[in-house]
């Protein structure tokens, strides 16, 4: 599939002749750097933008099919990178009920779906709370026990964590890990290269083309080309590189402070 | 010549029912040539302090003081500049170029002056002013469009330059590009930099800023922060994570070594001497 933005005169493709298959219970960490298309990706993926030429199919059904978009938006939610934009109601339940009301669902169906989307972010206990007291990583849970809410089999996030702040951001991933190992697919839009570590499989984007696909730790071994995608180690990934190149054994899944200090004092 | 802020409270809402205290007893002091870091968690108080430094709020405890003279949004306006943290919502003309040369035009410069500022503005946030200038301010990714924020701020030449959370949602490359654009700003500048995160400007500061709750937790030198990262907890921020390495290392183990931001120095020091078990 293709895609390109029509401005006037100006044309500008953000996705080129992408090919992807994402199958039920993947953690894909999409990386990128600025305009390389991820997020354009994500809006094609639910069909909020409908490729220029080509075509996505999620379950079967088209994202140009109009009777199946309803199907389509249940089966993928969307979080996105400001939690504020996606906040609707007064209160943590209320929001998180949103979605399946909408669904027209039974009332004691809803209230079972939201406790357990509350659970699931560990939010429990803030229920009757306003939204906008939460902290930051709170409130981007609750964007996220939303989207559960509708039960969706993949779970998109288009830079979920980089509004937060070091804790709130933990948080974040902490969810996204959980929810990737109950069964449901996790997709999920990062600069951050410590963040794909936490997936099962990485793309890398790079001028509307995806360049990479394979295994986080895989790509941390393209070192030479993550410069040119604007991709960086982090610099706790550079110091796992650096005690490696000292002969310590740091196993490539290592993406905390506590995983690498464990390799260390082995 | 400074932009000082000493002793400074805010409460929105003050006087109502609603009145919320972002702000109190916080000072803060730049002269151009200085960097300096603040941090603090979401809800710190870190954007309440650089409304006021802009001007944008009025103090209502303590002193605001800008080059000698009582700050506020009149004697601040062309002498501080304010990148929002969504910067590139700001955008609204229908080219990047106008966009960019909105500020001076307005700052009375003439329409020529202002397009080669403007110009000059791309180039320094590594915008190639032929390629951009033409183009929708609404057809930018997100880190284009957030240099083209910072240039409609860069282009009125700013005695002092305020970033809120200035990389957030950059790429790589982005990240590295605004990180030297603030330091090369430094030159004819005072910079205030405000993070949630430590790792990218603290070893360039002079000196930092610790706001927790609305009050200063901290103030001190980044040297003095590295030395002793068990300040981070006490002030309810992450240690980057480098320092938490070695500081987990280092009580693991009972020996103390010299901490660095450096991930090649830590690892050197993680693996000799630095502490035997």
């Amino acid at each position: 599939m293709s895609h390109s933005y029509t401005t006037g005169a100006h044309s500008v493709p953000a996705v080129r002749d992408v090919s992807l298959d994402i199958g039920p219970a993947e953690y894909v960490a999409v990386l990128g750097a600025n305009g390389s298309g991820k997020s354009t990706l994500v809006r094609l993926i639910n069909g909020l933008l409908l490729p220029s030429s080509g075509e996505i199919t999620v379950n079967g059904i088209g994202t140009h099919d109009e009777a199946g978009i309803g199907t389509i938006r249940e089966s993928v939610s969307v979080v996105f990178q400001n939690p504020d934009d996606q906040i609707v109601a007064t209160s943590v339940e209320d929001d998180v009920a949103f979605g399946p009301e909408n669904l027209g669902l039974a009332r004691d169906v809803i209230r079972e779906r939201v406790a357990w989307a509350l659970e699931s972010v560990g939010l429990c206990g803030l229920e009757r709370r306003e939204p906008h007291l939460l902290s930051g990583g709170q409130k981007q849970r609750l964007a996220i026990a939303g989207a559960l809410a509708m039960q969706p089999h993949w779970l998109v996030l288009d830079e979920p964590t980089s509004m937060l702040d070091p804790v709130g951001r933990v948080e974040v991933l902490d969810v996204l890990e959980a929810v990737a190992d109950s069964g449901r697919s996790v997709i999920h839009v990062t600069h951050d290269l410590s963040e794909a570590m936490r997936a099962s499989r990485a793309l890398v984007m790079h001028e509307g083309c995806i360049v990479f696909d394979g295994s986080p730790g895989d790509l941390l071994c393209a070192t030479d080309r993550l410069e040119s995608w604007s991709l960086e180690l982090s610099p706790l990934l550079t110091l796992a590189e650096e005690l490696r190149d000292h002969g310590i054994v740091v196993p490539r899944a290592a993406s905390t402070p506590a995983a690498i200090v464990e390799a260390l004092c082995r | 010549m400074s932009l000082s802020l000493v002793s400074i409270g805010y409460t929105y809402g003050r006087g109502t029912s609603f009145g919320m205290r972002a702000l109190h007893d916080v000072s803060l002091e730049v002269a151009p040539g200085e960097l300096v870091l603040v941090l603090g968690a979401t809800g710190s108080g870190k954007s309440t302090l650089l409304r006021i430094a802009a001007g944008l709020l009025r103090a209502d405890e303590g002193e605001a003081v800008l080059d000698g003279v009582s700050l506020d949004r009149g004697s601040a306006r062309g002498v501080v500049g304010l990148i929002f943290q969504d910067a590139e919502s700001q955008l609204f003309a229908d080219t990047v170029l106008e966009d960019v040369a909105f500020g001076p035009r307005n700052m009375g410069a003439s329409r020529e002056e202002a397009l080669a500022s403007a110009t000059e503005s791309l180039r320094a946030v590594g915008l190639d002013p032929a390629t951009f200038k033409d183009r929708s301010p609404f057809s930018l990714s997100g880190g284009e469009a957030r240099r083209v924020a910072i240039a409609g701020v860069l282009a009125f030449h700013p005695r002092y330059l305020l970033a809120d959370e200035p990389t957030a949602g950059l790429d790589a490359k982005g990240r590295r590009a605004m990180r030297s654009l603030l330091l090369e700003a430094r030159a004819k500048a005072g910079v205030v930099v405000v993070s949630h995160g430590a790792e990218e400007f603290l070893a360039d500061a002079d000196r930092v800023i610790v706001l927790s709750g609305g009050g200063c937790a901290l103030s001190s030198t980044p040297r003095e922060l590295v030395a002793t990262p068990s300040m981070f907890d006490r002030v309810g921020l992450r240690a980057p994570d480098v320092l938490e390495v070695q500081r987990l290392a280092a009580s693991r183990r009972s020996a103390d070594m010299p901490y660095t931001l450096d991930p090649a120095e830590a690892a050197r020091s993680l693996t000799h001497g630095g502490g035997q078990r």
